[in-house]
This record gives C-alpha cells, structure tokens and sequence, in this order.
C-alpha cells in the first residue's frame, strides 16, 4: 500500500515537473527536428570602433534566427537589427527618463539625439550551438548602418500639445560584411554577445533574453504564446509612433527595423494574424 | 505507523497542489461568466431574398476601457459570400484605430482586429464594433456564429466577456422583381433596361433605380446576371 501511494506521489510529482520545462533544451542536429529557432534581444554597452578607442555605450540589439527543416531541405532566415549610442544624453543616451509629453500646457521643448542603427540585410551563414564556432549563436551576413539625427519636438497651442519628430539618416555602410556571435549561458544566466561589422567596429554587451526554441517562433509572437493575436497588436498599438529616446520605447517591437513603431510593424502583425 | 501516515501526507499535499494548477481556467471561466461585457451579432436574426446584400453589426455592450479587440465570424459558405468588413465607430471614437480583418475562404469565416493607437485610455459603454455585409447566393438557414472574441484594456490584460452568435433566414428570391417592365414576362427588354443603366449609380447620368435589381446602389454584372437567371420565366 505505502508503495503505491509512494508511485502515485511520485508520479504526479514527475508530471508537476515534466510541466515546468521550458522549450529551452540543449540543440540537437536540426534534421531530426522540424527546425530550430533563436531570440536574442540584449543591451549593448559597449563599441570598440575601428580607430581603436572604446566607448561605452548604450543600445538595444534584436535578433530572430531559425534553421528549418522543410521535407529535407534546410532553409535558414534571420531578422537582426541594433539602435546605439556613444552620447549620453541625460542618465540615458536613447531611453531617456525626460523625454515624455508635457501632461500640462509649459514651453515648448526640444530633445535631439545622436544614434545609429544597423540592420541584417543579407543572410550568409547562420548556425546554432555549434562546436565549430563555439557559439551558441553565430550569424554571418550584409549589414546597412546609418546614422540618424533625430529632433523631439513638444510644441503647445491654447489648449493642446503636439509632438513632432524629425528624421536625418545618414548612410555609413552599405552591405559590410559583419558576424555576430552570441552565448545564451543557460537559464538565469545572462547571456553575452557580440557584432562586428567592416567599417563600424565591434559592439557588444549582454541579453535579457536568449534562447533556442524547439517550435516555431514567430517575430511577431511578443508573448511567445504560439499564435499572433490582438494581444500583439495591442502591444504595438501602445507605443505607436514611439522612437528611441521616448522612455518607453521598446525596440523588440521595431519589427521592420527602420528605428520607429509605425505602420509598418502594425501591418506586419496584421498579416501574421491567423485565420 | 508513523511513516504511512507521513507518506499519506506527502501524496495528498501532491493531489491538492497537482489540483491548484487547474485553478487558474476554473477563476478565469468563472470571471468569464459574470462578467458584464457582451459581444453580439446586430441584429440577432436576419430574413433576406436570395440575390441581395445585408449587413450586421457587431456590436458590444457594457464595457470598460476597451483598448482593443478581435472576433471570429463563421457562417455558412454556401449560402452567403461575404461582401465588406467595415470598421465600426466604437474605437475610433475615442482615438485613431489601426483596424484589420483576414477572409478565410477555406473555413468559411472572417478573423477581424482593431486596436486604438498611442498611450490613451480605452472606450467605455456601448457601440458598434464592426459591420460586416453578405451577398445571398442561396436559400436556407445559416448561423452567424461568433467565436474566439478577444477584448483587451489599455493596461494589455483580458476582459471577461460573453458572445451571443446571430443567424439568417435566405428566401427563394419572387421572380416577380426581375419582371421590370411587368409585362408579365422576363425577358431581352429586361436585361436591356438593366443594360442601358449599366455602370452607374444614384446621382449619376442614366441612373435607374429599378435597374438596381439587388439594391446594392449601383448597376453592375450582379444585377444583369439576376434577370438573366430568371430569363424566360413568366412570373
């Protein structure tokens, strides 16, 4: 008898545990599997540029990865973009506390900030956990990299505010071959990375959030609950026409990569919506 | 002794704590019931000639701080096409909107999305949320069956809420209507008076509003293909 209720216990125990793993499981070889996929989102903080000196820095960096295995044909995709700052503007360089709309009518206020912004714009070579690289994340490509002047305006009339934003990029590379490398650590433990890119240097810091995923992970799945919804757009819909230095931008919701929470993103989700 | 009974112990705090990872879809289908926020199809029951257009709304009552919302609409395929998914004012009343909609055509329903723009409170009450119109291609009975309903707040959490699905009635089309000289026949002089106004609608040149057999506020194919389907009919 206590044999048996000691089974049960331990069998319901099991199956209490068995419910709490994550997807996050050490890679396998991706043609057993349906595919692998990867997101990283992490801060960059710091850019060793190609004159030599070291800067510390302030930025964001997303990054979506996957290796499908489609009938016994691999396919491989990766949607990467990086927003920094070496010029600290206020306690922080693009997500400044200041930098929110009067709730009162005041004087007029101006914020301008210096950032760049690199986007993956070719995918070249793309692995998981390898033991050749020694990386858990290890991404080749063509990388575009521009500077952006950006002015935050809050202007008032008699009785309402109005905020308008001016945009000045300026090209600075265009298809520079770059690699960025990633360690996800493991669970509870930060993970580390690293982007170099010709021309531009090496920017690195760590992830708030990297891991290998088992299933399919769709960029516009912010709450990685398997299917894209209203709760997504919703979550976009909150901070549209957000740009780095409001302080609740949220670059992981930059789906397009073009620096601004805009009509682009939100059409991005609608077309991921499922039927 | 003393060991099975601590053994007993341990088995039953493993059943009720096995049993609390099921508490969390009992609370949330009991806030589910009672809560006050209703989705619903506009009206409730539709009765339409085959060959015409109507429309519905969905619409919402009782509801607080609305930021966003999603539905599912299924009907029956092979009665009903449907024809427009429109944005209704409830949102957009309180803010501008980003609003969407995907036609299923392989499972017969239509998945709509809206959300309010910027950081801003949602919409209170009641409204329309959405209005959706169909084309009657035959007789019958079809629900309108409103499924997966979604509300969200402006603080991204879910609002308990309830739906209630409609339904239409599809009647057999009188010929009489496509008899629009009533001379007792359908024929080429029908299909020419549709013909001649062929194009056009209300205030435009050659505007007849007896060409527009089904009523859509304008002349096309569907009204000449309407007559032709009953060509030669005496009704």
């Amino acid at each position: 008898m206590e044999k048996a209720i000691t089974g049960i216990m331990l069998a319901i125990m099991a199956i209490g545990i068995v419910s709490l793993i994550p997807s996050f499981v050490n890679a396998d070889d991706v043609s057993i599997r349906g595919g692998e996929w990867v997101r990283m989102n992490g801060f960059i903080q710091e850019w060793n540029m190609t004159n030599g000196t070291t800067a510390a820095t302030y930025g964001w960096i997303t990054a979506n990865a996957a290796i499908v295995n489609n009938n016994g044909t691999t396919h491989e995709w990766a949607i990467v973009h990086a927003t920094w700052s070496d010029i600290m503007h206020g306690i922080h360089p693009l997500g400044s506390v200041n930098v929110t709309a009067p709730t009162v009518i005041g004087p007029n206020v101006s914020y301008t900030f210096d950032f760049y912004i690199a986007k993956l714009v070719n995918l070249t070579d793309l692995d998981f956990n390898s033991t050749v690289t020694g990386h858990d994340l290890y991404l080749v490509g063509l990388w575009n990299v521009s500077e952006i002047t950006e002015t935050i305006n809050f202007t008032w009339s008699e009785t309402a505010g109005q905020t308008t934003i001016t945009w000045n990029e300026q090209p600075i590379a265009a298809n520079a071959n770059g690699t960025l490398v990633a360690d996800f650590g493991g669970p509870s433990i930060v993970g580390t990375f690293a982007l170099t890119i010709d021309g531009v240097g090496t920017l690195a810091g760590h992830a708030w959030e990297s891991a290998i995923w088992f299933r399919e992970l769709n960029i516009c799945d912010f709450g990685e609950t398997g299917k894209v919804d209203i709760t997504d757009l919703v979550k976009v819909g909150r901070h549209y026409g957000e740009v780095p230095g409001f302080a609740n931008y949220d670059p992981t919701l930059d789906l397009d990569g073009n620096g601004r929470i805009d009509m682009g993103d939100l059409t991005t989700i609608a077309a991921n919506i499922q039927g | 002794m003393k060991r099975a009974k601590l053994v007993e112990f341990l088995a039953c705090t493993c059943l009720i704590l096995s049993l609390f990872s099921f508490l969390p879809t009992l609370v949330f289908e009991g806030i589910a019931q009672s809560g006050s926020a209703v989705v619903f199809v506009d009206p409730s029951n539709v009765t339409c000639g085959v060959g015409n257009y109507f429309s519905i709304d969905i619409a919402i009552a009782n509801v607080s701080d609305l930021y966003g919302w999603e539905f599912k609409l299924g009907w029956n395929a092979s009665l009903l096409d449907e024809s427009s998914v429109n944005e209704g004012p409830f949102l957009n009343s309180t803010g501008p909107t980003f609003f969407t909609y995907y036609l299923n055509t392989t499972d017969d329903h239509v998945v709509v999305d809206c959300t309010l723009l910027g950081e801003i409170s949602g919409a209170n009450g009641d409204g329309t949320l959405a209005n959706v119109t169909f084309y009657t291609n035959a007789a019958g009975n079809t629900s309108l069956t409103l499924y997966d309903v979604t509300l969200i707040d402006s603080s991204e959490q879910q609002i308990p809420c309830t739906s209630q699905n409609g339904s239409a009635v599809i009647e057999t089309g009188d010929a009489k209507i496509y008899d629009l000289n009533h001379d007792g026949k359908i024929n080429i002089i029908d299909i020419s008076i549709v013909a001649k106004a062929f194009g056009t609608s209300p205030g435009m040149p050659g505007w007849n509003p007896i060409a527009d057999v089904n009523g859509d506020g304008k002349v096309d194919i569907k009204d000449i293909s309407l007559v032709a389907k009953h060509f030669g009919e005496d009704p």
